[in-house]
């Protein structure tokens, strides 16, 4: 089958201390990536979008859905062959220096997964260790180091590194470069993807970045109050957005370039709490464009080119974009 | 004059390994009606120069030279008693993480009326109304309940807004803004910094912006200063410094943002480490991780003004601009021969 990651109706709900409120954080998402291939989550945050990375891995168990990867069920699976399955897909945490033992040398923290998951010896692992920062184009001698004399894109590569160790076939990078300096954020991805070209891996990428979104992605998801309220190929998603709140997301990506600023739409308020989710659309509450059909049951991914839907009910007749704001003169200095 | 001019700002701060030379002469100087982008990678000194500047360094950090002066006063050499009086008055900051910046034991409303009483001298009723107005200032809807509430009931979008107004409520000349938006959702950034630009228009005060972002500075800025290990390497205004970079590192940097991973660049070994602050290089600070760097650049650096105001420190500004104009040429060249 061509699909190698798939999820059908994924539904993640937490319970809450101390009330017999929910929160639910996943309703009913669908994913679907072709192998070697690159899906990009965005949405802002309480969207829902780590915890969709997390269920696909079964770091988390899903309330709901099915998660398939190359066509086995990862949800059915026993703790022994979870535990195997476990060497075949990975994570990359979005801040090194949170997920990285401080007080391990980079060496152990490069063999840890080896000694998890292979029979590698003692001089497997350093030599395997020693391929993997070839593979994430870092010296050797780093090795012998500790967290703290890395910078943080060298250290995001030690954990590229330790997510490879077990050659996985998908990978979840969960804002891999927001936390880094921009000097380092380019080589960080360029070396993603790679590795993906490489090693034909397959990537759910996760980012409130969009310019990382657009530059990483074949496809691309929008999260918002944990469903997917838009999907199609990048360029589609990001160049022509349908539903109001991509609409509104990206307007509100600022520009490097001086003096070119889009037309900025707004939503009033804020994201509510995912406890308390409005029946049928969620934006609803929030649209300038809701109107009584907009309450009643959460609407259908509808098409607007093959593969780009929004669930919007106004996009079959298409009166689904928002009002603009005018954006604020800009005062520069003389 | 300007309104805040920060002079030849040196400060030192004591390690296990040695003394690290973090602030290295940082001159930056903020005019009324101003936003000043100050940006740079982690480390370069950003925050540094915000807190030598308010007085709030730690025990270990220390001002060995430099002169910050605040409306014609130097704010690093007058009792602290005096600068209290002036921060959170004229002077105001709004930092990252707004919830660890509030007192959690207050109402946030109470706390803004306190700073207004303290510092304007208003009435109790007077300052709870000014609070409440400080906050639908600030696009906060249903203030007279906000204002009520404690720092962990808010959302971290709602929290910057109300360290917003706190900073607001006492109408100060100058605020310094320290990642103000790091870490919010991009509606809310939008929403925040809106608010503070039209603030900078309407009202003539200034603010100096700490950021890392270069889409906030484009956006938001009218000049920048480029920091590196604790150094202005370049400033200019928003159009000279995305425009024409002059100095390896800013080009880097503006090359950086633009990326887009299109072109097949090979993946080189990654070299960033931050400068050793304890053991600069001499010359140039940026030496080690400039792809042009020669012999010369080991020794003392100058700030060369290319025109217009716009600075850079480095010796060689001039080769930039060209190497710039044959990328562009080979460009052209490659775009002929594949087309």
């Amino acid at each position: 089958m061509s699909e190698h990651i798939e999820a059908r109706g994924v539904v993640k709900s937490f319970s809450v201390r101390g009330s017999r409120s929910l929160v639910k954080a996943v309703n009913g998402v669908d994913i679907v990536i072709p192998r070697g291939r690159t899906l990009g989550l965005v949405g802002e945050s309480g969207s829902g979008k780590s915890t969709v990375g997390r269920c696909l891995l079964r770091l988390l168990e899903p309330t709901a859905g099915a998660i398939r990867h190359g066509g086995e069920d990862i949800l059915a699976m026993r703790p022994e062959a979870l535990r195997r399955h476990r060497a075949r897909a990975a994570m990359v945490f979005q801040d090194p220096y949170e997920s990285l033992n401080p007080r391990m040398r980079i060496r152990s923290l490069v063999e840890e997964p080896l000694m998890l998951h292979t029979d590698l010896g003692a001089s497997g692992r350093r030599r395997r260790a020693g391929e993997l920062m070839r593979m994430v184009r870092l010296e050797e001698f780093h090795l012998d180091r500790y967290p703290h004399e890395l910078s943080g894109g060298q250290l995001q590569r030690i954990g590229i590194a330790r997510a490879l160790a077990t050659e996985p076939e998908f990978l979840v990078l969960d804002e891999p470069t927001s936390s880094l300096d921009l000097s380092v954020r380019a080589g960080v991805l360029r070396l993603l993807k790679r590795l993906q070209r490489e090693h034909q891996i397959t990537f759910l990428f996760i980012s409130h970045d969009l310019t990382t979104v657009a530059a990483m992605s074949d496809e691309v998801a929008v999260m918002y109050l944990g469903t997917v309220i838009e999907r199609g190929p990048a360029a589609e998603v990001l160049g022509n957005p349908q539903h109001p709140y991509s609409q509104a997301l990206l307007s509100a990506a600022l520009s490097v370039d001086p003096g070119e600023r889009r037309t900025r739409h707004v939503l009033e308020g804020e994201t509510p709490s995912p406890v308390d989710i409005p029946s049928g659309c969620p934006l609803a509450p929030r649209c300038p464009l809701q109107r009584d059909d907009c309450r009643g049951a959460l609407p259908p991914l509808h098409e607007i080119s093959p593969g780009h839907g929004a669930a919007c009910v106004r996009v079959p007749e298409g009166t689904n974009q928002l009002p603009a704001t005018a954006p604020l003169p800009i005062v520069t200095a003389s | 004059m300007a309104l805040l001019s920060i002079k030849d700002l040196r400060v030192h701060i004591d390690t296990p390994n040695g003394t690290a030379h973090a602030l290295n002469g940082v001159s930056i100087e903020v005019g009324e009606h101003e936003i000043v982008g100050l940006i740079g990678e982690t480390g370069a000194g950003k925050s540094l120069t915000a807190w030598s500047v308010l007085g709030l360094l730690g025990p270990r950090a220390r001002v060995v030279d430099g002169t910050a002066s605040f409306e014609g006063v130097d704010l690093l050499t007058m009792p602290e008693r005096r600068r209290r009086r002036i921060r959170g008055k004229d002077l105001a900051v709004i930092v990252q993480n707004p919830r660890g910046a509030l007192d959690p034991l207050r109402s946030v409303g109470r706390q803004i009326a306190m700073t207004n009483r303290r510092h304007r001298g208003t009435g109790r009723a007077t300052a709870k109304q000014n609070a409440i107005q400080a906050l639908r200032d600030v696009g906060i809807s249903d203030p007279a309940r906000r204002a009520k509430a404690f720092a962990h009931q808010l959302s971290g979008g709602m929290a910057q807004r109300v360290l917003i107004a706190l900073a607001m409520i006492n109408e100060p000349k100058l605020i310094i803004a320290d990642e103000p938006t790091t870490g919010l959702d991009l509606t809310v950034q939008a929403q925040i910094l809106d608010l503070l630009r039209a603030r900078v228009d309407a009202t003539g005060s200034a603010v100096l912006l700490i950021t890392h972002d270069l889409g906030v500075v484009a956006n938001y800025c009218d000049r920048v200063a480029v920091m590196f290990a604790g150094r202005i390497v370049e400033e200019g205004t928003v159009a000279q410094i995305f425009g024409n970079p002059r100095h390896p590192y800013t080009r880097s940097l503006v090359a950086a943002s633009r990326e887009t991973l299109d072109e097949e660049v090979s993946d080189e070994a990654d070299r960033s480490e931050p400068p050793n602050l304890v053991d600069l290089p001499a010359g140039c600070h940026f030496r080690p991780r400039c792809p042009f760097a020669v012999d010369a650049c080991a020794t003392p650096v100058p700030l060369v003004d290319v025109g217009g105001g716009h600075r850079a420190l480095c010796h060689f500004p001039e080769e930039l601009r060209k190497q710039q104009r044959n990328d562009l040429d080979r460009a052209e060249v490659g775009g002929g021969v594949g087309s």
